[in-house]
């Protein structure tokens, strides 16, 4: 008996599903501070530099077409300055006739600014480590936005001074989503790490690409209105219950840096 | 004071996984450096000497990951410990590319043993072909890279 537990791949195992109970228990929140706080700046570092290179090398095989990059972009924000303009009116418009009923205003986000410091170790996941934890008021759960209130994320666990966060691509994510135009509703989920499925839309709708998916909040985590992505392709046969689309997300995930995460 | 600088080395290479490696992904697979250290390194020694350096190393992946608890460790020591068995009793010379083939054959064992405890764990995975060729292929320039730095050590 003395003989067999002191096999090293017994050994190990024993070792590895004590870790396991202790990890149930919570017990290893401690020892996960202390060495997370250890290689935080070292992780912060790194990541930042690997960014600026990354950025680097992306800039130089951009170079080419920059030009017409611009020009387009040039065009997009006239565009989209006149649309700004439209939009102001319309909530200004929009505070007077809730004021004049009698409604409340919608509330504000708090929010939390955070930096990512690091992305997930293995290949098989999506989620990223963020620089803010229960000490500065994130909760599990919590969803994570990037400027421009793009939905990146929702914590899923929690530490003193560190997070992890559960990308939108993780294929284990699920979101309560809406289609901005139609406002059919459907369940969105990470499809192996490179974009978004939605699903379970309803038979005999009309869904056209290129049109824009946000949070229902319908299951009361994310709050509604948060932008995930566009709609790429639509699969749609008579044989299932339901149609399928592929969504491209609007977020960067290769450029981001600083996410808020919302209180 | 070679375990020091094998666990500092260890160290150093989880960091740079955790920052750098996701600016190294190519067609969403990244190099999985932890791992191509840890399988250099039982087909240079034995699984009875590292064994411990295993389940530390699969301690502190699991930190920075946002896979299960267990799942890596469990995946790890799996690998390691099948590595260990075929370079004892089926590989009979360990000349470098014996040594190259035990390295990415770890690394299948590794990606099959998560498959099958993701099953288990009930979570989803990034996984697929596409994704499994292009992780062992990286790892394969990895573990050529690997095997001559950690030559230089023990030798």
């Amino acid at each position: 008996m003395r003989k067999f537990f002191s096999h090293p791949l017994i050994l190990s195992l024993l070792i590895i599903f004590i870790l396991i109970f202790f990890n149930f228990q919570g017990w290893l929140k401690t020892p996960q501070n202390i060495i997370l706080k250890l290689t935080v700046s070292t992780q912060e570092i790194i990541y930042q530099y690997s960014l600026k290179i990354d950025n680097f090398i992306n800039f130089l095989f951009s170079m080419n077409s920059l030009n017409q990059e611009n020009i387009e972009l040039k065009q997009e924000s006239e565009n989209l300055f006149g649309q700004v303009i439209q939009l102001e009116e319309v909530v200004r418009e929009n505070e007077f006739l809730r004021q004049q009923m009698g409604l409340e205003l919608p509330k504000n986000n708090s929010l939390i600014l955070a930096h990512i410091i690091g992305w997930d170790l293995s290949n098989s996941g999506k989620s990223f480590l963020i620089n803010k934890g229960s000490k500065d008021g994130v909760k599990k759960k919590a969803a994570i936005i990037t400027s421009g209130n793009i939905l990146v994320g929702q914590v899923i666990e929690v530490f003193d001074s560190f997070s992890i966060v559960q990308s939108i691509l993780d294929p284990n994510s699920r979101i309560n989503v809406l289609i901005q135009e139609s406002g059919i509703t459907g369940l969105i989920r990470g499809n192996q790490g490179l974009n978004l499925i939605l699903d379970l839309l309803p038979q005999g709708e009309e869904i056209r690409e290129s049109e824009i998916v946000i949070t229902s909040g319908l299951s009361g985590i994310f709050p509604p209105g948060l932008l995930i992505g566009k709609i790429q392709k639509v699969f749609s046969l008579d044989v299932q219950m339901s149609q399928t689309a592929e969504v491209e997300p609007i977020a960067d995930f290769n450029n981001l840096e600083k996410v808020f995460v919302i209180k | 004071m070679k375990n020091f600088l094998v666990i500092l080395i260890f160290i150093l290479a989880i960091i740079l996984q955790v920052s750098a490696a996701p600016f190294l992904v190519v067609f969403n697979t990244g190099p999985n450096l932890i791992l191509i250290l840890i399988l250099t390194l039982v087909v240079l020694k034995t699984f009875e000497r590292i064994w411990w350096i295993v389940v530390l190393i699969g301690f502190l992946i699991e930190l920075f990951s946002g896979l299960p608890f267990g799942l890596i460790s469990l995946s790890l020591i799996g690998s390691v410990y099948s590595i260990d068995w075929l370079n004892r009793n089926v590989f009979s010379t360990t000349n470098f590319w014996a040594m190259i083939s035990l390295i990415v054959l770890g690394s299948l064992i590794y990606s099959i043993l998560i498959i099958i405890l993701a099953i288990l764990f009930q979570i989803d995975l990034i996984l697929n072909l596409q994704h499994l060729f292009i992780e062992l292929s990286y790892n394969l320039i990895m573990a050529i890279i690997f095997l001559y730095g950690a030559k230089k050590i023990f030798h």
